[in-house]
């Protein structure tokens, strides 16, 4: 089976096939969604904003340009959603604690013995701390970090979504995970003491 | 290189996205500079760490509402035909706030008015017509962007504005069953479903309006969709006003107002 690209799925939509929205959807909604809840921390607004950002894509799908790589342009749409609704909860970001998806993990994780257990409670702890740090990120910090390590975009995609270099990009995402680094360590350094 | 070079290298080295010769370069600088090194260890470490937490997972509601979504969207543009492509152009270069597109459409309206006017005394018939279709549009994209807010006045707001569309707009038609089935806010829906009343000439509409009969909770909306449907008297509302009207766990006034609606429909 040949499967279509997004960038042949998205002029088709422009073209008036909109049964191959349902295509792109399929493919990018999950991390389309990951992505709006890393930066909000709240999963009823990121429901919100995935809908919107495939509406979005329906009214403006005149203004897409062939060639255009789909993702770039899907995560530019996202950020602009992302700011018209997303500013006025600024300061309201909360940590998710995704009880249903570390459960999820943790089910199909053996745990049969005691050092699996050990190992499993000191990792839960590890990602509880990280998801507290990330938390604390200023949010260009956060945003360019879930961009390269959660999203598998290429650095050339994620410049083309912030209208920067690809050079910049990479400054970006160390100095990002530098900061991410510092406040971790931190909290780290408050638990233990 | 200097050791900031280096460093910007090491979340692709951590990928695994490094060509061979990058890769041996800045290994071999790790070797060498202690400083790197424990840099590229702590912060390795959070690198992989990010990598445990799991995805969210969208709940399942988010697909269906896609799909229900795209369906009436779809259904609308079958309908009627596409919009002119100038409402395309006029998008670009739109302000995306809705505070800025309100005031550009109030001023829209004003424009809209005198040069109406003047060209009514020229009596020119086909001008007046070209702008109430431009003011119109502008409408619609007050009303879509007020129904995406967060806030529940802004939304009731935007559902008034859906009153003023003149003919019916495929893209405000989706939103406000959108609206119905789905706003957390009764007296949003309330209003959405008020609104509907113009377009009573469209099946989308009265299909929409049907289909949300059983999805409702609350009796006021469901009373509200009742008397719009037999104000519509549209046949194809019988079935789902019969099967409220026997459900024995509906609220009873949903019941009884769903059984004079039906001896409606059958005159
Ligand atoms: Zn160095």
């Amino acid at each position: 089976m040949v499967t279509e690209s997004d960038e042949k799925l998205m002029a088709a939509v422009r073209a008036g096939d909109l049964r191959k929205l349902a295509v792109l959807f399929e493919r990018h909604h999950r991390a389309l969604f990951s992505f709006f809840v890393h930066m909000n921390g709240n999963r009823d607004l990121s429901q919100d904003l995935v809908q919107d950002v495939f509406f979005r894509i329906l009214r403006y799908r005149h203004t897409y340009v062939d060639g255009r790589a789909f993702p770039a342009w899907m995560y530019q749409i996202a950020r602009n959603a992302s700011i018209d609704t997303g500013n006025k909860r600024k300061g309201e970001l909360q940590l998710v604690t995704n009880r249903e998806d570390d459960e999820d993990r943790s089910a199909r994780e053996p745990v049969s013995e005691l050092v699996a257990a050990d190992e499993a409670i000191r990792r839960r702890q590890e990602i509880d701390l990280l998801r507290r740090a990330l938390a604390r990120l200023p949010d260009e910090k956060r945003e360019v970090l879930v961009l390269s390590r959660f999203q598998n975009l290429a650095y050339e995609e994620i410049a083309a979504i912030l209208g920067c270099e690809v050079g910049t990009v990479k400054v970006r995402v160390f100095r990002a995970t530098k900061a991410l680094g510092e406040i971790y360590f931190e909290l780290a350094g408050e638990r233990a003491s | 290189m200097k050791c900031e070079d280096y460093r910007a290298r090491l979340p692709e080295y951590w990928e695994g996205a490094l060509v061979d010769e990058e890769r041996a370069d800045l290994e071999m600088h790790l070797a060498a500079c202690a400083a790197c090194r424990g840099e590229a260890r702590s912060l390795g470490e959070i690198w992989r760490g990010l990598g445990n937490i799991p995805e969210a997972q969208p709940p399942s509601d988010l697909r269906r509402r896609f799909y229900e979504r795209l369906e009436s969207y779809q259904q609308g543009a079958l309908e009627t035909p596409p919009g002119p492509s100038w409402a395309a152009r006029l998008r670009s270069w739109l302000p995306t706030h809705p505070a800025w597109q309100i005031g550009l459409a109030a001023a829209m309206l004003v424009v809209g008015f005198f040069a109406g006017y003047q060209m009514d005394n020229r009596r020119d018939a086909a001008q007046v017509s070209q702008l109430r279709a431009e003011v119109n549009n502008m409408r619609q994209l007050v009303t879509l962007s007020l129904l995406q807010q967060q806030n529940a006045s802004e939304r009731l707001r935007g559902v008034t504005y859906a009153y003023r569309m003149a003919e019916s707009d495929t893209e405000v038609l989706s939103a406000l069953l959108e609206t119905i089935n789905h706003d957390p806010n009764v007296n949003v829906r309330l209003a959405a479903v008020d609104a509907l009343h113009g377009f009573s000439g469209s099946p989308v509409a009265r299909r929409g309006l049907i289909q949300s009969l059983s999805r409702q909770e609350s009796p006021l909306v469901q009373v509200s969709l009742i008397d719009t449907l037999a104000e519509m008297k549209d046949e194809q509302a019988v079935p789902a006003l019969r099967t409220l009207a026997g459900d024995q766990a509906a609220n009873p006034q949903v019941r009884q107002r769903a059984e004079w609606a039906l001896g409606r429909l059958s005159h």
